[in-house]
């Protein structure tokens, strides 16, 4: 009935899932969860603020990434953007690689202005659909970082091969500049080319961050959970194969 | 109501967990919905690049507008927008002007940009590699140590670096990507468990 070699990967997500659950649940009751500083979400308000002191645009943009996880996380950052943007009246422009991202891009910066009370400065040509191929996206958005002289660069979702290329752009446009992607071979490039970076898995706390949701609180807590068991697994699988037991390793490919 | 949250969340509901099912079981029938399903999704995708193309249009006609017709990028981009389209609908994929777009425009541009990586990889090493505190040290003298590993003069000049290299690029910088890696495997699934169920209505622009 299983297919081959997914029993194991099939109980581990119905514990994640059931983790998860069990989390949300709490957090809709009131347990207290809290969320440490994640310094690259506290400096998006400078961001904004350096933008508006200069009277230049802001840029953002969910990276390279179709509709998954780590863009849905973009996403997220975008909607608190976009109302900072409509607050102090900050011209966002937001540039977008995939068709179906840049639908749901548009429909959440809608939302983000009618939230801040400000649907009417909503641009649509401020949401622009660059290319879905990946060095036209990277050029596209290396004219609007020059062409528009933004004064801060949000990059914040999927990127790959791309990133290095958008990271110096804005840094020589003199951008403040705050990145993030779950790419483990992107991330030093951000590091080295960003003032601030959100490293890894620290992406999908936007939600929890920004919001306080209690279900995004709630999973948070839940995804901590789960990380120390894959440690506890580790150490455990280490010292087994040290001492010459494969258990572990045949379990977890079954 | 029912079409902007209700609808999307039953539709994401039942193919989210269609293709779960089909991923972890062997049931034919289940498999095969879920083939459909991805189908769809390029099906919906060409759509939403419709979108995407008027607002291509809407963005660059407007750039035209506003500079009274100087703005060449932009009108450089329409004719050749306009030009592709008609040779790809009319002539087709496998026409010879089509080809020559793609072998001698596209992928030479495309080639072009992927290029600047070298020289923009050296100006981001350059402000990297500056012992500012303890962690650029650190950098600084790891990247000297895999740079020189990486060399075959390296090995000449300094022969440790090549074992050392090999350690650095196999136990700590494999370990700190895989952590990067399993950390981010796990917020995917707590973000595609909340969207299958219908909490993160922001992904259909919901509040």
């Amino acid at each position: 009935m299983f297919v081959e070699g997914r029993i194991f990967d099939f109980f581990a997500l119905l514990i994640s899932t059931g983790l998860m659950g069990i989390f949300m649940s709490l957090a809709r009751k009131g347990m207290e969860i809290n969320v440490r500083p994640i310094p690259g979400f506290e400096a998006i308000d400078e961001a904004v603020g350096r933008a508006a002191e200069m009277g230049k645009p802001l840029h953002f943009t969910p990276g390279f990434g179709g509709l998954v996880a780590a863009t849905f996380a973009g996403l997220e950052v975008l909607s608190h953007v976009t109302k900072l943007a409509a607050q102090y009246d900050v011209r966002l422009i937001v540039t977008v690689s995939q068709p179906e991202t840049f639908a749901v891009t548009e429909q959440v910066m809608k939302q983000a202005y009618l939230d801040a009370g400000k649907p009417e400065a909503f641009r649509p040509e401020d949401c622009r659909f660059i290319s879905t191929d990946q060095w036209a996206y990277a050029s596209g958005v290396i004219g609007v970082l020059y062409r528009e002289q933004v004064a801060s660069n949000i990059m914040i979702g999927q990127f790959a091969a791309e990133a290095l290329i958008l990271a110096e752009a804005g840094s020589t446009v003199g951008a403040i500049q705050i990145a993030g992607t779950t790419n483990a071979y992107q991330i030093p490039f951000f590091v080295v080319a960003c003032d601030y970076v959100i490293l890894g898995d620290e992406m999908f706390a936007a939600g929890a961050h920004f919001s306080k949701n209690e279900y995004h609180l709630g999973s948070l807590r839940a995804e901590d959970i789960v990380k120390a068991l894959c440690i506890g697994f580790m150490i455990v699988g280490a010292i087994m194969v040290t001492s010459g037991s494969d258990a572990l390793v045949t379990l977890l490919s079954k | 109501m029912f079409a902007k949250r209700t609808l999307p969340t039953i539709i994401a509901f039942v193919c989210g967990i269609t293709v779960v099912i089909a991923y972890f079981f062997n049931i034919p029938a289940i498999q095969s919905l879920a083939q459909g399903i991805l189908r769809w999704q390029a099906v919906i995708a060409v759509f939403a690049l419709g979108l995407g193309a008027v607002n291509i249009i809407r963005v660059h006609v407007n750039n035209i507008r506003r500079s009274q017709g100087t703005n060449i990028y932009s009108l450089a981009l329409l004719i050749t927008f306009v030009i592709t389209i008609f040779v790809g609908v009319f002539l087709g994929q496998n026409s010879n002007a089509y080809k020559f777009i793609f072998d001698y425009i596209n992928v030479p541009t495309g080639s072009a940009i992927f290029s600047l990586l070298a020289f923009y990889i050296g100006t981001a090493a350059y402000r990297a590699f500056r012992a500012k505190n303890v962690e650029a040290a650190i950098l600084l003298i790891t990247g000297c140590i895999v740079m020189l590993g990486r060399v075959p003069i390296g090995a000449k000049i300094l022969p440790v670096s090549v074992p050392l290299t090999n350690w650095i690029m196999s136990v700590l910088n494999v370990g700190g990507q895989r952590g990067v890696m399993i950390a981010g495997a796990i917020g995917f699934i707590a973000v595609s468990l909340r969207i299958i169920v219908g909490l993160e209505r922001r992904s259909y622009g919901g509040e």
